[in-house]
């Protein structure tokens, strides 16, 4: 079930609102991991199995390790127990296809690809669980004895399928003992409306460009439609993945939940380190505190530091999906991470931070070519066309059509995408906290409520619209 | 009671205000979620769409296979999205808001120009199958000395085209599509019947509607005068109805077409007003319907009934499309059996050749799934005695359904 459907937003969240706000306290975990469950079963419910299968391997993955915190031995063996049983799991339903197909290639077999369907949300909640155990391991969070809490934490809706992902500590408190306030319910109503704004009307526009776009072969695009469509991409890829992490902290906290941030304007950075600071930061910091630090982080020499880095973006990349491209992504990345740490971050910082922030958006942008190619072939054709380099036309009818028919909405998403919308909205609304005046405090906070419900009510039109099927039987 | 300070003060009235403001945001959130359930739970469901013109899914029935297969839940997306509360207004606010604040043209491929709504073809079309389907139903026919036209309308996106209507940034290839569609014609030996040479004459809005994809009864009537004319030598008893004997009857209320529905009210300055023509002293034709479904009048008048801003009010012609509708003259002027092949433009022409032949046999390829006849059989074993291809130049997807039928 997605946020931004009809089912979710007029069935499924009142139900569970109402639901939640009418039970006593002593219900409200299993209300929350009943309605979660169900959430997750609407679109597969067979993998709802795989999912409790993973929560309760890693329960007891998590008795084991407080069993035997102090005999060493037993303790690294059901560690590495426990990544190993995650990592199967993972590998299994994410990876084995692409593990028989390159195994085919590379050794001329014929194995049969397994054709093991996706569980949704499954990197995701894998991740979440096995920082489970590690925060125990390190007595980082203490020890669930209630299973159906863990499988609270694993489960929760709001961020069960896009994330962010939430460590255990993070939330350990609050699912044992939570407060919900008016504050933060209204709170929780105004991210998530941003959120869903973000998905329906900015990601949404800009996919639809990305998507003509990246249809049509890499020969058939002039250099200009090449470049639409690779910022529309990046556009709709941040505004998507931003709001669907906006709408799932918002709708934390409606229930009293605080998730950590997992965007903050990442293209503004100045660097690429910063970028992967400032984007899908949940996803960074796992792997910063559970694979990074754990194999020496840059305490062991360089040589030690780059091998380090190296692991940590091929497997960023890796777990992106299962497709050379976005290995390639995450090791592009890797090396611009290594160059900043040899000479490039030197560099970049003596520069003017508009010259900072133009180099490393360019970076960021042509390495989205190889997230949103299919294949190899078809990202170096690309990347060929954006640089001029296929003998086609520089500018044509089309890119000129969607500059015209996308270039408002584009612009708007470009401009959303920095923190300028924030500052002028803070600015516009100071006066409900800063004004000594009734009239201009009372003014600004109703402009802060009607610029809420009206990015409400424009997502909801735009969430039916997605539907509209007008049956014009044939066209002529 | 303890007095408060100023400071307490100004924050207990900072709390005071932040709580009204919370309140509208609270509420006006929570209060459209639970009308949208309350509606869905206990609201009357629409069985259909007039804007989209399709019917609506209902609630699904449970049970415990469908659940675990997925399948109500599928069922069950499709009818919330259907069903929810106000849906025409919500879809209306979208493009209000998409044409008015995001400033985009164009809806659903639609864009308005100057009131005409256009739907510019961007893929090239080759016609190839239809071109190898005209050249052996050609062959066929010559077989059985039965000879074979094709009248090629115009479509508006050509139209437009010719006229330089399209802003610059609008891809258009209608023009180079006819051209090709014409070149398959004259390779297959059909005699061609360009309809543009009389049609462009005129304005578009006197040929076209604004709002709808199809011509005007007018167009067509326009039409049917040059495909007589081009007929005449072949068909000497075949008299053309004139002009003058028409009576234009008007249809209250206002004609939102095809492309309306499309690109959506918010992109339409005007609707349409549908005009229909009928010889001064009425129709002297009946029509079968798919074989011996008779009775039926060349004008269907039961569209007039029950009518919304969305009726399709271009179905008044045959009463929409069939696989087969056979037109006899009640007391036959002719002989003259003519086998029309075509698509829904035809249908207001086919109510004015029914009155100039003694039998109008019309065949819509696209509705064979439900009533097969194989064309070329038919044309042989029904004293077929001219085939009339009636279309309109969008009809690149036909080729593979009419070898088919071959």
């Amino acid at each position: 079930m997605l946020f931004s459907s009809t089912v979710f937003l007029f069935y499924f969240l009142p139900i569970v609102l109402l639901m939640y706000f009418l039970s006593p306290r002593v219900i409200k975990n299993t209300i929350l991991l009943v309605t979660s469950l169900f959430f997750y079963a609407w679109g597969e419910p067979r993998f709802v199995v795989i999912m409790l299968a993973s929560i309760f391997m890693n329960y007891v993955f998590g008795l084991l390790v407080d069993k035997y915190r102090h005999q060493e031995t037993r303790l690294k063996w059901t560690m590495a127990a426990m990544v190993a049983g995650n990592l199967l799991m993972l590998g299994v339903f994410k990876y084995a296809s692409f593990f028989v197909e390159n195994v085919n290639t590379i050794f001329g077999f014929s194995l049969n690809d397994p054709e093991i369907p996706l569980p949704l949300g499954i990197s995701f909640f894998t991740f979440q669980a096995m920082s489970y155990v590690i925060d125990v391991y390190r007595q980082d969070g203490r020890l669930q004895r209630n299973i159906f809490d863990l499988a609270l934490y694993v489960s929760f809706f709001p961020q069960l399928i896009a994330g962010p992902i939430v460590r255990y500590q993070t939330v350990a408190d609050e699912i044992v003992e939570r407060r919900e306030t008016i504050d933060d319910f209204v709170s929780g109503i105004q991210r998530f409306v941003i959120g869903l704004g973000k998905k329906m009307i900015l990601a949404n526009s800009a996919g639809y460009v990305a998507d003509q776009v990246f249809s049509q072969p890499p020969g058939e695009l002039s250099t200009t439609l090449a470049w639409i469509g690779i910022i529309a991409y990046s556009l709709q890829i941040y505004f998507d993945f931003s709001g669907y992490s906006d709408m799932a902290i918002g709708l934390g906290r409606m229930f009293g939940f605080h998730f950590l941030e997992n965007f903050n304007y990442p293209y503004i950075s100045t660097s690429v380190s910063e970028f992967w600071r400032r984007w899908h930061i949940s996803l960074g910091s796992w792997f910063r505190d559970y694979v990074y630090i754990p194999l020496g982080g840059n305490r062991k020499g360089s040589l030690m530091t780059y091998r380090n880095l190296t692991i940590v973006w091929l497997l960023t990349g890796v777990w992106h999906g299962a497709s050379w491209t976005f290995i390639a992504w995450g090791l592009y990345y890797g090396i611009f991470i290594m160059l900043e740490r040899a000479f490039l971050g030197r560099w970049l910082a003596a520069w003017p931070t508009w010259l900072a922030r133009t180099l490393t958006l360019f970076i960021v942008v042509v390495g989205w070519v190889f997230f949103r190619a299919d294949n190899f072939e078809y990202a170096l054709g690309y990347l060929q066309v954006m640089f001029g380099l296929h003998g086609g036309e520089l500018f044509d009818q089309t890119a000129y059509f969607y500059l015209v028919q996308y270039g408002v909405v584009l612009i708007i998403a470009m401009i959303a995408a920095t923190p300028l919308p924030k500052y002028a909205v803070s600015y516009f609304l100071r006066h409900e906290t800063d004004s000594e005046r009734t009239v201009l405090a009372m003014g600004a906070g109703l402009a802060r409520a009607t610029y809420i419900l009206f990015i409400f009510a424009v997502s909801i039109s735009y969430v039916v619209s997605s539907t509209f099927n007008p049956f014009i039987y044939f066209r002529f | 009671m303890k007095r408060l300070s100023s400071t307490e003060l100004k924050h207990e009235k900072k709390r005071k205000l932040s709580w009204v403001t919370n309140s509208f945001i609270f509420f006006g959130f929570i209060g459209i979620l639970f009308y949208g359930l309350t509606v869905f739970a206990f609201g009357t469901e629409e069985a259909t769409s007039d804007i989209e013109g399709r019917s609506l899914e209902e609630r699904p029935t449970f049970s415990p296979s469908s659940f675990l297969n997925g399948t109500y839940m599928e069922t069950f997306e499709a009818s919330a999205n259907d069903q929810v509360f106000q849906r025409d207004f919500w879809i209306e606010s979208q493009s209000w808001f998409q044409r008015n604040i995001l400033r985009q043209a164009m809806n659903n491929g639609v864009i308005n120009v100057d009131g005409m709504l256009l739907s510019p073809e961007t893929n090239a079309s080759e016609y190839s199958s239809l071109g190898v389907f005209m050249k052996d139903f050609k062959a066929e026919m010559d077989e059985v000395d039965i000879p074979v036209y094709f009248a090629s309308a115009p479509s508006k996106p050509v139209y437009a085209t010719r006229r330089d209507l399209f802003p610059p940034y609008v891809q258009s290839v209608d023009a180079a599509n006819r051209g090709e569609l014409h070149q398959r014609i004259e390779e297959a030996d059909i005699s061609l019947i360009d309809l543009e040479k009389r049609l462009g004459e005129y304005e578009g809005g006197e040929i076209y509607f604004m709002t709808d994809h199809h011509w005007r009864a007018e167009g067509a009537f326009k039409a049917y005068e040059q495909i007589m004319s081009e007929l005449g030598d072949v068909f000497p008893d075949a008299d053309a109805l004139d002009f003058g004997d028409m009576e234009t009857k008007q249809v209250d209320g206002p004609f939102y077409g095809s492309s309306a529905r499309e690109i959506s009210i918010s992109y339409v300055e005007d609707p349409d007003t549908f005009t229909y023509l009928e010889p001064k002293d009425g129709f002297t034709t009946t029509v079968c319907r798919n074989g011996d479904d008779c009775g039926y009048e060349v004008l269907d008048r039961d569209v007039l009934d029950n009518t919304t801003d969305f009726t399709n009010y271009y179905n008044i012609f045959m009463g929409d499309n069939y696989a087969q509708a056979t037109i006899t003259q009640e007391k036959p002027k002719n002989d003259y059996h003519l086998l029309v092949l075509k698509d829904s433009y035809a249908n207001p022409v086919l109510g004015y050749l029914g009155e100039s032949f003694g039998k109008v046999t019309a065949l819509d390829v696209r509705y064979f799934e439900d009533y097969p006849v194989d064309i070329s059989e038919y044309a042989k074993e029904n004293d077929v005695d001219g085939v009339l291809f009636l279309h309109n130049d969008r009809i690149s997807g036909l080729g593979s359904t009419y070898q088919k039928n071959l």
